[in-house]
């Protein structure tokens, strides 16, 4: 057992309970401390006479309720993987006998592949009810979304007209495309399966940066499936994802890097897939698996630069009246292309867990492309939706409650937009706090194409159900 | 990455190293498995401090940091610092205090027999701070008059704890409600001691709890509301105010825009050549910089491992019959010390006092408590392989690696002049364009 | 005003109990059998007593098994290993394995046992070792080595024979604990904190005993209700000792067997051969194995591994010492130890200590780990006296039996003893809803189930023992003040239908019991346990302004 996974190494100091969001919240759970080591040690070996630990121990101890967020690891003196042992109890506690309705919402969600393809099938539907009858399509959304055990106070994204592959095949110029280097866009399911304009704004930007995208056949990173303690299913998910790459990356080159918008698939392709499928494939893709903020700040940065300082020449040609006024100072000619900010900048939990930096912060403060509003320390925190936990009917109280302070916090600002990279923190913010949000990459692209607002070049905003503020929970 | 400066280890004295580092207009990358003990701090400055200009300077920045970053810490008026109660009843002496628990400086209560006291005021489903037992103590240790009340918070039974009534704290419709309750449960209608002139206790004392943000608003209200000071005592872990540091401080230097915390990153290799540090890096990523400060902790935070070789270093000489004499002692002539891991760096053991071994221990024969790097904080020396004990002339350590003095085992106070320290000479050696070794402007 | 009727008192005619007594207690009790010691032979015997319908009194001086019972290694033996020197001791332990697993079935982990040759011993040893054990009537199974290999991948690899043996590990404080509960739910009564300072005695012997209460924490003040007019507190001033009469007294107090006696005359005590001999043994916060693991070679330090939950526990040595208190390990026998224990298991080093520990054996002194029953009123000594001596956990049952057979006989009546036959239950007095408000963290315990032995009156330290609290991790650092506040609020030493609290009594009990756990981290402090006890010494100096608290011993309060 590796050092990290040692309960005994665990002295019990509890600063992973001083650092645990959902414990804050939520008096079910025992906390990473007890689920994590203290549980993990009980389980490698039983005492004379007494019950080996077993589902209905994890799940009294409620180990279901962890949100994976990471937290406690972070505030681990010894370095221990908390939330992994944590995970492991979790994985019990999915087998404690539950409700078949449970399991199969449970399920769903963990299954995100199909559960994004039940979303497209009715994809169609969906856009032609809204058409006709917006406020009765509305209804029998929310009523789907109670049936499949789902609360209705959630919105859901507005279906995509054009798929994401689509989309992708249709802008691309192979003339432009000849000499640049390739990367693999593993998009994550929100890009691939029900909101495409994440996925479009990185492209358009990784395009603009000189490399080629690809965007081969991929499933879910397995994410919802090991959050939901469904450890086979992300087993699974993780040996698909390494033949499908795989399999790409032969014909593209060995060294052809990953990137992720989604900071959850990359935390899960970088190291979740290496413990779920032994061997050295997995382990050589986990090492080029990049988060897009790291990429564009790193290998594409130069790249990037380039394509800023074209859109400059463009925005000046365009506009010859302004060029009179162009002043050497660059960046006063860098915040003519700024967005309509002022932004408020989200670190989601998996991205802090990758421990690689507010990069696309940085990245736009450097480019000029907008102020960023200080929410305070409070926001800092975890927004409570735990990837997909905060979806079922049981999950959005909890997941409210849980990221209370850091939903308080965005809401008594007045951003123009909120950026987060996670689909699920956005998803959160947004239900909770009524304003609108975008991936970072949004901005990015928008200021690529010296266009004001992002805003203004996507499609319809998504129907929200509930904006009264934050809701409060029973 | 490329830094400026690098700081390994992001516990009081890695914080205090960013913060400084980046006021000396260094770029800061931390790198850090966690957040080091700070889950675990008290959140007082303990001492002593020290004299010196430097240690003025010091304590100085790390109030002035602490002011900005919205958890402002106090300092006493007294030389010898703030006399606190603490949640055992004893009294415990700290150079700097946050502002929740200044006030609760045991000099400035009126303690004269007429005066009605101190309350200590609990929660009962906190289970680790029992107001009762407090008072005891406290009445027995400090000679006040002590009386106790406990709150209840109406729970059902679950797994109540510190971090959880924080957050109740944080809620400002919950507070208001608290504040009634707390007026109508805490000063009670008659005078709750015979040659009480008033029922208002002289202060109260509540567990370390009262908001993770919004402790600021809470405590200023609870005065008004209850009529006398209201402050916090320090207490055992989940420690929400060592996690309040973390969370103001690390937000403070984020937003300022020169300082990127890496979490969650254990460094397992370094690159040195020629007696200067080029690069530290985990398993993915090389951590670039012209100046670093190492900052791991001490045997208490994990930058000194202990291996039973360096437990056992004085060890009984073999008797006659091939069991070992216990009577007799003889010292390894040359004992393995705690391991610093990162740089190798030589270490100074004092292991245990094996000549005075016995059932009764007072802390002073405690192994290791002193342990740290040998020769101070800067230059440190390296007699790993590689290192061939050349000083490393751009690593500068802070904290509790550095051990504690001949007297003492280490304090706060050393993380925060230490760490003050290291930081500015960072920068400043990192600003240097040739990148030669600064010297200490004193 | 004690009764002189020394009829058999029928079971259940006066309600029983477990009492602590104070310094300012006095007791005055009478029964049929009064026995001395409370470990496990003390224990075993009054449960065979008591199932043979006897009234009986248990004294102790300490607390539930403080003496050597409290510091074995959880082992329940097969007896091979007293194969290779001591065939009838191995086969003694075959019999009382074969036993306790049947009627001590829930105390007794299956976890079987190996013998286990490295290449540096001696194969004659292993020769000796298998015709002992066909002589003691053991079968040791041989063993693949690859199979070794594959379930027990922390063993070296260097083993080059093993073989399978019928050992088990047991939860000795578990089953004393259920002892106690079901004797006293029958009547009987045990007295924590008491010791024997004197025999009663007549022209035909021993009559009974002499007792004074040592504990430190003194009874809550009566009120009428449900007052034991039995122990009484004294007024102020120095207190007389209790007297506890019965026509029959059994020493069974282990290494101080020989003291005991001596309160009864010289020729008493010289009646008792017993020496004192420590045995140290380290604890690993880690399941090593999954089996019990011995060497195979003749009985050394460091030879034997076993699992215990989520620890191993590796022992043992041997050094003569002089007095029967439990002393502390040395560095040096650590060492010694953790060096034999190397060869076992390579990786020791990196495992994560927990705490070390050591025990006083009772040993007989031509030698040998067997047992000895003494008839005082047969050698020299007065009647009415008995000694049982030696021994060791496995064969206490078998002890009991032998010693409760001479009492019977004594008392002039035929009546056999049933311990063989009668299954222990596991009286855990409601510690079942484990998974509520947890007291302590790291085991797991809850508070409701632990506010109600609170009630019952028990100590921390019985606590300790019974539920495992502060034998995790944190080795009760971090939860020693939520268990002093779990003790106010059942108003201990009173319940929570009587409530009492003595702050100044809960805080030495914390810190009691936060100083002896430090204090077994002390022989261990390299790895995790170098950082436990930093963090420890900070906590106490820095957070809670406690200098010098790790001092044993010393009351300071003002």
């Amino acid at each position: 057992m590796s050092d990290a996974l040692l309960p005994g190494a665990c002295i019990g100091c509890a600063a992973c309970v001083a650092a645990c969001p959902v414990l804050a919240a939520d008096g079910g759970f025992a906390g990473p401390k007890v689920v994590g080591p203290a549980f993990a040690r009980h389980r490698e070996g039983g005492w004379p006479g007494e019950p080996y630990p077993g589902p209905a121990e994890a799940a009294a101890l409620g180990a279901d309720l962890c949100l994976r967020c990471h937290a406690c690891d972070l505030a681990c003196p010894a370095g221990i993987a908390v939330s992994a042992l944590t995970g492991q109890a979790k994985t019990l506690a999915a087998q404690a006998p539950q409700t078949a309705f449970h399991r199969f919402s449970g399920r769903l969600l963990a299954d995100q592949e199909r559960f994004g393809h039940l979303v497209s099938a009715a994809g169609a539907a969906r856009r032609l009810g809204r058409c006709l009858a917006p406020r009765l399509a509305l209804g029998l959304e929310r009523t789907s979304l109670r049936v499949l055990g789902l609360s209705p106070n959630r919105s859901l994204p507005a279906p995509p007209r054009l798929s994401l592959p689509t989309w992708l095949e249709s802008t691309r110029r192979p003339e432009l495309e000849r000499t640049s280097p390739s990367l693999i866009l593993f998009a994550g399911c929100h890009a691939r399966l029900h909101d495409p304009r994440v996925g479009q704004a990185a492209v358009s930007v990784l395009r603009a940066a000189g490399y080629r995208v690809a965007l081969p056949t991929q499933v879910c990173c397995g994410s919802p499936a090991s959050s939901s303690g469904e450890e086979e299913l992300a087993a699974q998910a993780a040996r698909a994802n390494v033949a499908l790459l795989g399999q790409t990356s032969t014909r593209l080159g060995e060294e052809t890097p990953i990137v992720s918008p989604c900071p959850s698939c990359t935390l899960a392709l970088r190291r979740t897939l290496p413990e779920l499928v032994p061997g050295q494939a997995a382990r050589r893709l986990a090492s080029r698996v990049w988060d897009l903020g790291e990429f564009l700040a790193g290998p594409a940065a130069s790249g990037l630069h380039l394509a800023l300082e074209r859109t400059m020449k463009r925005t000046a040609e365009r506009s010859p009246d302004r060029s009179a006024e162009r002043s050497p100072d660059r960046s006063a000619e860098r915040s003519r292309m700024r967005t309509s900010g002022p932004y408020a900048y989200h670190t989601p939990c998996h991205l802090r867990a990758l421990g690689s930096g507010r990069l696309f912060p940085a990245l736009l403060g450097a480019l000029g492309s907008g102020t960023f509003l200080d929410p305070g320390p409070a926001a800092d925190g975890c927004c409570g939706m735990g990837g997909l936990a905060g979806l079922t009917a049981a999950g959005y109280g909890r997941s409210l409650a849980t990221g209370r302070p850091v939903l308080e916090a965005y809401a008594t600002l007045e951003p123009a937009l909120i950026l987060s990279d996670c689909p699920a923190c956005r998803w959160q913010i947004a239900d909770a706090t009524g304003r609108d949000t975008a991936h970072p990459v949004e901005v990015l692209a928008a200021a690529l194409a010296g266009v004001d607002s992002p805003r203004r070049q996507l499609r319809a905003a998504p129907l929200s159900i509930s904006k009264e503020g934050i809701p409060r929970t029973s | 990455m490329t830094y400026d400066v690098v700081v390994i280890g992001s516990g009081l004295a890695g914080l205090v190293a960013a913060a400084s580092a980046a006021a000396g207009g260094a770029k800061v990358g931390v790198i850090s498995m966690s957040s080091g003990n700070l889950g675990l701090w008290s959140g007082l400055a303990t001492g002593p401090a020290g004299g010196g200009r430097d240690v003025a300077e010091a304590l100085c920045f790390f109030l002035e940091t602490a002011e900005r970053a919205g958890l402002p810490y106090r300092r006493a008026a007294a030389s010898a610092g703030f006399d606190l109660l603490a949640a055992s009843g004893r009294k415990v002496r700290a150079v700097l205090a946050p502002e929740t628990m200044a006030a609760g400086d045991l000099r400035g209560l009126p303690t004269t027999a007429g005066g009605s006291g101190l309350l200590v005021a609990g929660f009962t489903e906190l289970a680790d701070y029992p107001a009762a037992l407090i008072a005891a103590e406290a009445r027995a240790w400090t000679g006040l008059a002590v009386n106790h009340r406990s709150l209840s918070l109406g729970w059902e039974v679950g797994h109540g704890s510190g971090p959880r009534i924080a957050r109740l704290f944080d809620d400002r419709a919950w507070f208001s409600g608290f504040l009634d309750a707390a007026r109508r449960v805490l000063i009670a209608e008659k005078p709750w001691r015979a040659g009480m002139d008033t029922a208002r206790p002289a202060a109260i004392a509540f567990p370390p709890v009262l908001g993770l943000f919004a402790f600021r608003d809470n405590l200023t209200a609870l005065s008004e509301a209850l009529g006398c000071p209201v402050f916090e005592l320090p207490a055992l872990p989940p420690s929400i105010p060592g996690q309040r540091f973390w969370r103001f401080w690390r937000h403070r230097l984020e937003a300022d825009g020169r300082v990127t915390f890496h979490a969650g990153r254990k460094v397992v290799k370094t690159g040195v050549e020629d007696g200067r540090c080029l690069w530290v890096a985990d398993e993915l990523t090389r951590f670039q910089a012209r100046a670093f400060v190492l900052a791991t902790g001490g045997v208490a935070g994990g930058g000194l491992l202990v291996s039973p070789s360096a437990f056992f270093a004085v060890t009984a000489a073999d008797g006659e019959d091939g069991r070992q004499d216990q009577d007799r002692w003889s010292v390894d002539p040359a004992p393995d010390t705690p391991r610093e891991p990162l740089f190798d760096l030589d270490t100074a053991g004092q292991g245990p006092d094996w000549s005075t071994w016995g059932p009764r221990t007072d802390r002073d024969g405690r192994p290791f408590q002193r342990a740290g790097v040998e020769g101070g904080s800067e230059a440190p020396r390296s007699s790993g392989a590689g290192h061939r004990r050349k000083p490393l002339a751009n690593v500068f350590v802070a904290g509790w690696l550095l051990g504690g003095s001949e007297k003492r085992p280490p304090e706060a106070c050393l993380s925060i002049v230490s760490g003050w320290r290291a930081g500015r000479l960072a920068a400043s050696l990192a600003a240097k364009p040739d990148g030669e070794r600064g010297g200490d402007p004193r | 005003m004690p009764r002189t009727d020394r009829k058999l008192t029928r079971r259940r005619s006066q309600p029983g109990g477990v009492h602590w007594l104070s310094t300012s207690d006095v007791v005055l009790d009478h029964a049929d059998v009064i026995v001395i010691g409370g470990g496990a032979t003390g224990i075993g015997l009054l449960w065979d007593l008591t199932l043979r319908g006897l009234d009986v009194i248990l004294l102790e001086q300490g607390s539930l098994a403080s003496g050597t019972s409290g510091a074995f290694h959880g082992l329940l033996h097969s007896g091979a290993r007293y194969a290779g020197s001591d065939p009838a001791t191995a086969a003694e332990c075959l019999a009382e394995n074969r036993i306790l697993r049947k009627v001590a079935r829930e105390f007794v982990g299956n976890t079987g046992g190996i013998f286990a040759r490295l290449e540096e011993d001696d194969p004659a040893w292993e020769r000796r070792w298998r015709q002992g054990c066909r002589s003691a009537g053991l079968r040791p199974e041989r063993v693949a080595l690859d199979d070794l290999r594959a379930s027990e991948p922390a063993l070296s690899p260097g083993l080059v024979a093993a073989y399978r043996v019928p050992d088990a590990t047991i939860d000795g404080f578990g089953l004393l604990w259920s002892l106690v509960w079901s004797a006293t739910d029958s009547g009987a009564r045990v007295y924590f904190g008491a010791r024997v300072t004197g025999f009663l005695t007549d022209e035909a012997g021993v009559r009974g005993v002499r007792v004074m209460g040592v504990g430190a924490v003194r009874r809550p003040p009566s009120d009428d209700a449900g007052e034991d007019p039995r122990v009484r507190v004294a007024p102020a001033g120095p207190v007389e000792p209790g007297e506890i009469v019965a026509p029959v007294v059994v020493n069974a107090t282990g290494p101080w067997a020989g003291d005991v006696a001596a309160l009864a005359g010289p020729r008493a005590q010289a009646a008792v051969p017993v020496e004192r001999d420590k045995g140290v043994m380290i604890v690993f916060n880690s399941r090593l194995v999954s089996t019990v693991v011995n060497r195979l070679r003749p009985p050394g330090d460091g030879d034997i591994l076993v699992p215990h939950g989520p620890v191993t526990i590796l022992g043992t040595s041997s050094a003569k010492v002089e007095g029967p208190e439990r002393p502390a390990p040395t560095p040096a026998e650590v060492k010694r130890i953790l060096t034999e224990g190397r060869a076992l298991v390579p990786g020791l080093d990196s495992v994560p200590p927990l705490r070390a520990y050591a025990g006083v054996r009772p040993l007989l002194r031509p030698g040998g780990r067997g047992f000895m029953l003494i008839d005082h009123g047969q050698s020299g000594g007065p009647g009415g006296l008995v000694t049982i001596a030696g021994g060791k956990f496995t064969t206490f049952r078998a002890m009991a039996e032998v010693a409760g057979d001479l009492v019977v006989r004594l008392m002039g009546k035929k009546v056999s003893s049933r311990t063989a036959e009668v299954g222990i239950p596991r009286l855990g007095r409601n510690l079942s809803s484990r998974l509520q408000l947890l007291a302590c963290e790291c085991e797991l315990v809850s508070l409701s189930g632990l506010l109600g032995l609170l009630d019952e009156g028990l100590h921390l330290a019985d606590l300790r023992r019974l539920t495992r609290l502060g034998m995790g991790g944190c080795q009760g650092v971090f939860c020693a003040q939520r268990l002093a506040g779990a003790m106010w609020q059942t108003g201990w030493p009173g319940s929570r239908r009587r409530p009492h609290p003595d702050e100044a009594a809960i805080a030495r009990e914390a810190e009691g019991f936060r100083t002896a756990r430090l204090s077994g981290i002390k022989p261990v402090e390299w790895g995790t346990q170098a950082r436990l006890a930093a963090v420890a010494e900070a906590l106490d100096r820095l957070t809670l302004g406690n200098d010098n608290r790790l001092t044993l011993g010393e009351g300071d309060h003002p």
